[in-house]
């Protein structure tokens, strides 16, 4: 029973420190999610950088996703992997879209560091 | 020679006039295969602003083709094409057919003068004596896909029988939207000391700019390749292009546009923007504003 408890304990802590979400693009090619993902500070842990992923098992058409935050924009596409974002706290804008018509479902991953550890993080799907 | 100088200076005032058109509603950049490129702009739309019109066209005209856009109003439909075609002379635009017609009436005489074309001026007068006469601007004949309003100045002068000034000197100026006309009345009187008056003369300018569109014949239709893709955010909403026009409907304000490659592939682009209202009619829209070029 411990052993159980313990178990469900560390998948709990688990899921708190990965940060996914999963969406569908319907067929228009200008479909497009907008997400916003928060880094906030955690105590004295002010955070650094966001870390992003997404991947997708469809192939075609791709999925890309911008991550905008001040000045700075980037985009990041399944084949870069993760990306580590080091923009500071703060709301990072995320767009999600593809580059044709078709059905697209995907999946992100994303969390807030600082220093290497994690820190609040909360999403926004508009 | 004389008519040589002639041409290029008739060529520099059409390029000057297409440029600073050019560079109010639309901008061109290349995207290089820096991982991750991204190019990022600002517009600002205000006024009554109901939406944003946007465009991108990958690999379109070149650049020093001058591809012209109506200064105002919606975005012509334009096409993408992915390797650029010849440049082509200035002399291989078409002239978008724009101009005013002015009419002048007082009791049962009237005169006209048709096709003021933009950038041109021409002199009207009418022998009506004293009296009010009513001076009629319209844009009958004018393509009435381009919606943008042309501007004009009317400068007219009550002459007497021998040309010298009688009363109601002035000049008049405004806009006028495609399909619509304006009236105003001009009174002519009796002078104290160049007498009665005998005729109503008027020089009337148009002030639009001169637009140019591609001829049909160079643009070739093809489908959005797919290998860039634009977005434009405002408030809490976001759209997508591969190149068909983004109409983002967020009113006043600033409007994120970012533009990228889901293939990192490096390519230069141009776009197209206008910030419209409920009729279509380009508002105040700001210049381009580069926050990142890539």
């Amino acid at each position: 029973m411990k052993r159980f408890i313990f178990l469900m304990l560390a998948g709990l802590s688990f899921n708190s420190f990965a940060h996914d979400y999963s969406g569908v693009l319907p067929a228009e090619a200008s479909a497009t999610d907008f997400l916003a993902v928060s880094c906030d500070a955690d105590g004295d842990m002010i955070p650094d950088k966001m870390y992003f992923k997404i991947s997708s098992s469809d192939a075609m058409p791709l999925i890309s996703a911008q991550v905008a935050k001040g000045n700075f924009a980037t985009t990041i596409t399944p084949s870069r992997g993760g990306v580590e974002i080091y923009q500071g706290q703060g709301q990072y804008r995320i767009t999600v879209d593809k580059n044709g018509v078709g059905i697209v479902s995907y999946s992100i991953e994303y969390h807030c560091e600082s220093g290497g550890n994690h820190t609040e993080t909360t999403i926004t799907r508009y | 020679m004389k008519k040589i100088a002639q041409k290029t200076l008739l060529s520099l005032i059409v390029l000057s006039s297409v440029e600073s058109v050019f560079a109010l509603d639309s901008g061109s950049q290349n995207l290089t295969t820096v991982v991750g490129a991204t190019d990022y702009f600002k517009v600002t739309c205000s006024g009554e602003t109901d939406h944003l019109n946007f465009k991108l066209l990958e690999n379109a005209v070149a650049e020093t083709s001058v591809v012209a856009v109506s200064p105002i109003t919606t975005i012509p439909a334009m096409t993408v094409i992915d390797t650029p075609p010849e440049l082509k002379p200035l002399s291989d635009l078409k002239t978008v057919p724009q101009f005013l017609n002015v009419t002048l009436t007082i009791a049962k005489l009237s005169s006209t003068v048709s096709k003021i074309a933009a950038s041109s001026n021409k002199d009207l007068s009418l022998k009506g004596g004293n009296g009010s006469y009513s001076l009629k601007i319209d844009t009958i004949g004018t393509d009435s896909t381009l919606k943008n309003p042309q501007t004009y100045s009317v400068q007219y002068q009550c002459l007497n029988s021998v040309g010298k000034v009688t009363t109601g000197s002035s000049t008049v100026s405004g806009s006028l939207t495609t399909g619509k006309t304006k009236t105003y009345t001009i009174k002519c009187s009796k002078s104290k000391t160049t007498g009665d008056t005998s005729s109503l003369k008027l020089k009337i300018t148009n002030k639009t700019a001169i637009t140019k569109s591609i001829s049909a014949a160079s643009v070739i239709e093809t489908p959005p390749s797919g290998n860039l893709t634009a977005q434009i955010i405002k408030g809490q909403n976001a759209l997508n292009t591969t190149g068909e026009l983004l109409v983002m409907q967020g009113g006043n304000g600033d409007y994120s546009i970012m533009v990228n490659s889901p293939i990192n592939t490096a390519r230069n682009y141009r776009f197209q923007y206008s910030c419209l209202n409920t009729s279509g009619i380009e508002t105040k829209t700001s210049s381009l504003q580069t926050i990142q070029d890539q």
